[in-house]
């Protein structure tokens, strides 16, 4: 009997345990200024944490940063502000409150890191409260993409770095660069292309297609322009190109380079627009 | 040595005889005014070239195709027109081309009338700011401005516009 209800004891507490676990907080919002930065580039991180309930109303919140696949941030000649101790903040990483809940810090990677830019193509970050609390008292990991100081060259690109939703873009398929044998021996590429989008409160809205997947081979405004060297392009003015209506936020312009059939096709070019402030 | 004497003299004379015609002329000179900027500015103004600018791949000095697109190989802005009329008064008709400035009529200002740095078009609630890149054309009826666009306080692309005043 007794073994019976030790049993039962444990299984509940196993149970309990999921019953009052909260998650890592995945709603928090993030931006850097400058929204596109290097390696060598002063940035600085904005978390808004209003809507994580183990990070909202703290008096002061810590990072948790990393180079994925190599190495932790390095203060002098202590290294302890990454991968050595979770537990322990270091506050050389502590944020500062710029009101409520949203919490900068600025830094310069190859500063933070001691690392070359080369070195450095992805920052990993957890805002969190000091200690261990427990899954509520951080978000879950969080990446940022550090721009290299070199252009290289990619199969697919977009023209400006950063761009509003009122302002041409310009979609690029490097031909030379792709594995996609069909799309590598185009001599004529089209475009699908199409808008994301929520409405001023922030609701989702039905994709804006430019035309519809089976008519882009038969339009002529969506042939690439064919620049030399397998290079192809397609330039739009999204108030034209797409059916936005009044409005509308895009939270995303899609580009997918294609044959007139529609029959081959490279991967999906998305181009995420900053809003004007 | 008597000879150098005579041709100092004979000299005198010329230099004398020069002077004393021209100073009718110097008389007659008077200097003009220069042309208000703003007179210079304002007008018919059809578009001639339209360059959209990537600041961030320009400040890192990557290559120029990276750098900047000429857009007006891509659409056709031949019909693109701003007026700036002397009452102050503005109109942009884009013609076939996309509006990318965002305004059609309105009012116009310069915020310093001898040294315009900037023109700025108003039309209800918005402000388009032009900056005024050079003066250099102004004289032969090419104005060149700069629309700018900013991302949290910094220079993130601009398009670089050429006018030819008619």
């Amino acid at each position: 009997m007794k073994k019976i209800l030790s049993v039962l004891l444990l299984t509940a507490c196993f149970f309990a345990q999921d019953l009052f676990a909260q998650d890592k907080c995945n709603s928090a919002v993030i931006t850097t200024s400058p929204v596109v930065f290097t390696a060598e580039d002063e940035v600085t991180i904005r978390a808004d944490v209003s809507s994580c309930p183990g990070l909202s109303g703290q008096s002061q919140l810590w990072l948790w940063m990393f180079v994925p696949d190599c190495c932790a941030p390095v203060f002098g000649n202590d290294a302890s502000g990454g991968a050595s101790d979770f537990c322990n903040s270091n506050d050389m990483l502590a944020m500062t409150n710029v009101e409520g809940d949203i919490w900068e810090y600025t830094f310069t990677p190859v500063t933070l890191f001691d690392r070359s830019p080369s070195e450095i193509t992805q920052i990993g970050f957890i805002p969190k409260v000091n200690g261990c609390p427990g899954d509520p008292g951080q978000t879950e990991d969080l990446f940022l993409t550090v721009a290299p100081s070199i252009f290289i060259p990619t199969e697919l690109r977009s023209f400006p770095a950063t761009v509003f939703q009122n302002d041409f873009i310009t979609a690029y398929f490097d031909q030379t660069l792709t594995e996609n044998t069909a799309m590598s021996e185009l001599s004529e590429i089209f475009v699908y292309t199409w808008a994301t989008r929520t409405d001023a409160e922030g609701n989702s809205k039905p994709d804006a297609e430019a035309v519809p997947w089976p008519e882009v081979g038969n339009t002529p405004s969506l042939q690439t322009l064919d620049e030399g060297n397998g290079i192809f392009s397609l330039t739009v003015f999204p108030q034209d190109r797409y059916p936005l209506d009044e409005g509308d936020i895009v939270t995303g312009f899609n580009f997918i380079f294609r044959n007139a059939e529609g029959t081959a096709q490279a991967e999906t070019l998305t181009v995420v627009p900053v809003t004007s402030n | 040595m008597k000879i150098d004497i005579k041709y100092k003299w004979l000299l005198s004379l010329v230099l004398v005889g020069i002077l004393a015609s021209c100073s009718d002329d110097i008389e007659d000179l008077t200097l003009e005014s220069p042309p208000e900027k703003a007179s210079l500015i304002s007008g018919t103004l059809t578009l001639s070239s339209i360059v959209q600018n990537d600041e961030n791949a320009v400040s890192k000095g990557f290559p120029s195709f990276v750098q900047s697109i000429d857009l007006a190989s891509r659409f056709d802005f031949s019909d693109f027109a701003l007026e700036l009329n002397e009452d102050g008064s503005f109109t942009l008709s884009s013609g076939g081309a996309p509006n990318f400035i965002g305004v059609e009529s309105g009012t116009w200002s310069l915020d310093d009338p001898e040294f315009p740095e900037t023109v700025t078009l108003n039309s209800g609630s918005n402000s388009i700011p032009l900056r005024v890149k050079t003066y250099n054309g102004l004289l032969e009826g090419e104005i060149n401005l700069s629309f700018d666009r900013e991302f949290d306080g910094k220079l993130v692309s601009s398009y670089q516009l050429t006018f030819e005043k008619q």
